[in-house]
């Protein structure tokens, strides 16, 4: 049922393009109170400050930006950019009197009509609560530094699910926070996590109990539109023991001629028989057809399989940002446990993505499988950056890789960097990798259908990603294809 | 409904097609056939639009339309289909996709309304079942790991689905054994009809005992040397083609 | 003295096989680059050109203990061809061959490599296909012992369009031992029509066995076909039931498989005596093992 909808709908999404573009590049006007510009520690102070954060986690930002200035930016990726002046920017911007809303009638309409430009209706999907058929998807919204708004929480805590800001959790739930936070990707992880751990905004916790599904799906949106700003949003789920969540994230940018960063940090935890379904939908603005502007994207992503039997599945679609630097990741401790990585990553124009995954084989009979589909268009560089590492005791582990490229143009490069690191016998691991072209008989066999040309390259590419669109849950795949073929507009002819 | 007129094409600098001319009126089937290299395929090719097949000189009109200077999906959609002698292989589109967005996109071109989802299933469903095709085919992406019968059947159902005004069949018949020719020869005698026409490009006589055609051409070292009635594919698969071949 | 220090794992390049460790107190010439660090330990390049239409071989036998380090610089004129071999055998040492080759157009270099590790064993080969319609081969055994490593890196770096790249390394290793495979295919910008392929595929015979493998391409050309396949695990056990099942006891199956597995990747073409030798060699270190 699901993939004969995602066919009829890939008909319907790509003949849908005309002329829009980049739709979410427009920005909000609102009141907005930002943090002085510049990084040091009384920008941690601040933002510690302003979400009324207890001593602990404020030393625990300092102690993280401390480690920060003594850390040098990764060089190792195959991304190229202007070196970035962390002084050159605000670290918190958030629209005035925000993290307060207790209802969607305090929110300023002005948000409430950003997203629903944007495609997610806040004010319809609650009202329609109840109705029969309605889609039930239960959103934050996180607005530059801040989560303006979460729906559907009381349904949720009826279940004893606990989905809100981080902030919020902080103050709600600290003792959750402080059991889990940076137990996943430490302070000390890489760079961009322990900058992100210094003067991390907001960001979604989720908290699903023992034995419960998680009844609808949850989803963050996230949304940077101040100017001159970043974001740097932390994300944190824990699934505790049998139960199962499946998460989405969005996100977009206006267009700005200037460079944005992002730098996030999300940790999930699997206890045992617990499972987790990520799946992100990563629109940021990926800057003009010369490479002006464009977010820069450095994220931390990791799951861990703590408990025997968990299963973390990573599923992103990643058509935006100028620089893509992203290795969602799994820890498969638990024995049994199992992870999984679908990819869709695509770049035109300027774009550099430099992305892939970490699957860390401790526990025994742990499992992984990696899909990963990697588009180049236009003047782009695309790299698969993966690691598949088997530990001594990780008896009878399996992993299948599938890495396939395809190259638009020859002006765009198309790369794959496996590692591949085994250190049990009884592990077998596979890894198969191709590059091919866009076929000129393919498009020509299509166009004699009556197919015009932009359409042609879109299904074809549509017909390539399949196997990773079917990971997508049904409202997201939808909006991915539109995706895909937007993104894509203009690479041929 | 189809004129070509001293149509000269080169491909990669080589001149194939060397001052074609044929007419080929509405409700008529036509065949040409000829030796490899005669430049049968090359006029399939020119005719759609196929980048690399460069029109040096002449014109090709369609229903009075000059085509030559279209896209390849602007001839389609004024009605020029061409079953392909080798057909492509569009992984991960499945099948009935495929057709769904090929008849919307020339609906569209022609300014008509779109055909209902299910209305396309529904025809599809019935064409295949004509064709004897398997329904599990249609969900499966077009032509991907199909048998070259498989695949010629499905060209054919295409063009049953898409009811082109003109049809090019480039040498449908290789790769089919008998009973699958004579299932496919159904289906084009099945759209044989007073506004429709079509060209059968053939390197054997065989097919032209399934599809019988009002004229027959001969075509040789880029040129129409022959023309006549059924009798003439007869002829010329007893006899070959030394005759033309030694005058050209 | 003040040299450069030997890499250790922190450079990229020699992320699985520590040459710091392997020779303390050794460091290289001040000027040295960094990139050609075999070259800079042979002390010297031997250079070797292949005339246009002629064809070469050179055999290159590791067996010293100590560091033995050499370095090739081959240069293959259009039309010709040149054949490497080399047969490292176990060791205590650090034997290190380092061979950077250029093809010009038509031209062809084959190359097998048998290792059997030492204390630290890398060969690095290094080939620019320059000219048109050049075939590449790279081929290697590696066969690894408790204590020992062996390293096989390469690069293929496709210049121009039209090149064919054919490389299959096969290993195996035993329980303390450890294998490395970085191989990478580089096609350039323009390098239209090249036709690369890589596989490797190794064989944990006991835990505590090591292979790391970072098979790796970068294409910047779109009209090229490029593979790769990399497969690591240990002897497959329905076809060694199936074996045992005919009775033939479990020692002869296993080395029945390796043998079959590894002989796969001894090149054709070998000249008899060597192949021979090879195949002899592979035999005994799997007798050994059972």
């Amino acid at each position: 049922m699901a993939k004969e909808g995602i066919d009829l709908a890939t008909v319907d999404a790509v003949r849908g393009l005309e002329a829009e573009k980049y739709a979410a590049g427009f920005s909000t006007d609102i009141e907005q109170e930002f943090a002085p510009k510049g990084l040091n520690e009384d920008t941690v102070r601040f933002i510690s400050a302003k979400k009324e954060e207890p001593q602990w986690l404020l030393d625990w930002r300092l102690d993280a930006f401390a480690r920060w200035k003594t850390m040098d930016e990764p060089t190792w990726a195959m991304v190229r950019y202007p070196a970035i002046d962390y002084q050159d920017a605000t670290y918190y911007a958030a629209p005035k009197n925000a993290a307060k809303y207790k209802s969607l009638d305090e929110v300023d309409p002005e948000i409430l009509e950003t997203y629903k430009k944007l495609g997610i209706p806040l004010r319809e999907q609650e009202t329609l609560l109840g109705v029969e058929g309605a889609p039930r998807v239960a959103v934050d919204a996180v607005f530059d530094s801040v989560s303006v708004l979460t729906t559907f929480k009381k349904e949720l805590a009826a279940v004893g699910v606990i989905f809100c800001s981080i902030s919020e959790a902080v103050r709600e739930h600290p003792e959750l926070v402080r059991k889990y936070l940076g137990t996943v990707v430490p302070t000390t992880d890489n760079f961009f996590a322990t900058l992100n751990s210094a003067i991390f905004s907001d960001g979604s916790f989720v908290y699903v109990p023992p034995g419960v599904r998680c009844p609808m799906e949850l989803s963050t949106y996230f949304r940077m539109n101040a100017q001159g700003s970043g974001q740097f949003e932390r994300t944190l789920i824990i699934i505790d023991k049998g139960g199962y969540v499946s998460y989405l994230e969005g996100c977009t940018a206006p267009m700005r001629d200037e460079n944005q960063l992002h730098a996030a940090v999300v940790e999930l935890v699997a206890l045992e028989d617990a499972e987790i379904k990520y799946s992100t939908v990563q629109n940021w603005w990926p800057g003009d057809a010369e490479g002006k502007g464009g977010v820069y994207n450095f994220v931390t992503k990791r799951g861990d399989c703590r408990g025997d039997r968990a299963k973390i599945s990573w599923t992103q679609v990643e058509t935006g940002s100028a620089i893509t630097w992203k290795y969602p990741s799994c820890i498969l401790r638990g024995d049994d446990s199992s992870g999984e990585f679908y990819s869709i990553a695509i770049t035109n124009g300027r774009q550099q993505a430099d992305t892939g995954t970490k699957m860390i084989h401790l526990g025994r009979n742990t499992k992984s499988r990696i899909i990963s589909k990697g588009i180049s268009a236009g003047r782009a560089q695309n790299t698969y950056r993966g690691l598949v590492s088997i530990h001594a005791k990780a008896a009878n582990a399996r992993n299948f890789t599938q890495c396939d490229s395809l190259l638009i143009g020859d002006r765009c490069g198309a790369h794959t960097v496996p590692y591949v690191e085994a250190r049990n016998a009884s592990a077998k691991l596979e890894h198969e990798a191709t590059t091919t072209k866009l076929s000129e008989d393919q498009l020509f066999y299509m166009r004699q259908r009556g197919i015009p040309e932009e359409e042609a390259v879109a299904l074809l590419v549509n017909g390539f990603v399949r196997d990773v669109l079917q990971q997508l849950p049904m409202e997201f795949a939808v909006e991915a294809q539109k995706l895909v073929a937007v993104s894509l507009e203009g690479s041929v002819g | 409904m189809l004129s070509i007129e001293n149509l000269r094409v080169s491909v990669g600098g080589a001149e194939i097609l060397k001052g074609l001319s044929l007419v080929v009126p509405a409700g008529e089937v036509h065949a040409i056939m000829g030796p490899n290299g005669a430049g049968k395929s090359t006029l399939s090719y020119a005719l759609t639009g196929r980048d690399g097949y460069d029109v040096c000189d002449g014109s090709a009109t369609l229903d009075g339309a000059d085509i030559l200077g279209m896209a390849p999906e602007e001839r389609a959609a004024r009605g020029l289909f061409l079953s392909f002698q080798y057909p492509l292989e569009i992984p991960g589109v499945p099948t009935m996709s495929f057709l769904k967005a090929a008849l919307n996109a020339q609906a569209k071109a022609r300014g008509e309304a779109e055909l209902p989802a299910t209305d396309i299933l529904r025809r599809v469903r019935a064409r295949a079942e004509t064709l004897r095709i398997n329904p599990d085919l249609l969900k499966r992406p077009l032509n991907v790991g199909f048998s070259g019968g498989e695949k010629k059947r499905m060209e054919i159902l295409q063009m049953m689905v898409l009811e082109p005004k003109l049809a090019i069949l480039d040498e449908t018949d290789s790769g089919l054994d008998i009973d699958a020719l004579r299932i496919v020869a159904d289906g084009v005698n099945a759209l044989r009809g007073p506004d429709r026409a079509m060209l059968v490009i053939t390197h054997y006589q065989r097919l032209l005992d399934y599809i019988r055609p009002d004229k027959v051409h001969v075509l040789v070292a880029g040129r129409i040397v022959d023309t006549g009635g059924p009798e003439l594919a007869l002829r010329l698969e007893k006899e070959g083609y030394d005759r033309y071949l030694a005058a050209a | 003295m003040a040299g450069l220090a030997l890499p250790s794992r922190r450079v990229e390049a020699w992320k699985y096989s520590d040459l710091a460790r392997a020779l303390p107190g050794v460091s290289l010439p001040a000027n040295a680059d960094a990139a050609r660090v075999i070259d800079a330990l042979a002390g010297g390049v031997e250079t070797l050109t292949v005339s246009a239409g002629e064809s070469a071989m050179v055999v290159e036998r590791f067996d010293a203990s100590g560091l033995q380090a050499r370095a090739l610089a081959a240069h293959v004129q259009s039309g010709a061809t040149l054949t490497r071999v080399v047969v490292q055998t176990e060791s205590d040492g650090v034997p290190l061959g380092a061979a950077r080759v250029t093809l010009e157009a038509g031209a062809s270099f084959r190359q097998f490599i048998y290792a059997e590790g030492a204390r630290l064993a890398r060969f690095e080969t290094e080939v620019t296909v320059g000219g048109e319609k050049c075939r590449v081969e790279l081929d290697g055994v590696y066969l690894v012992n408790g204590g020992r490593h062996a390293d096989l890196t390469s690069q293929v770096l496709h210049a121009v369009p039209g090149g064919e790249t054919r490389q299959l390394v096969k290993g195996a290793v035993r329980h303390g031992g450890r294998g490395v495979f970085q191989g990478k295919i580089l096609v350039a910008g323009g390098a239209q029509k090249t036709d690369a392929r890589q596989n490797h595929h190794a064989l944990l015979l006991e835990d505590g066995a090591e292979v790391f493998a970072k098979p790796e391409l970068e294409i910047h050309a779109d009209d090229v076909q490029c593979a790769h396949g990399n497969t690591v695990g240990g002897l497959d056990a329905e076809a060694l039931f199936y074996i045992r099942q005919r009775g033939i006891p479990e020692s002869a199956a296993r080395a029945l498989l390796v043998e079959a597995f590894l002989t796969e990747a001894v090149s054709a073409y070998l000249p008899e005596t060597l192949s021979a030798e090879v195949v002899a060699r592979i035999r005994a270190w799997l007798g050994a093992a059972t």
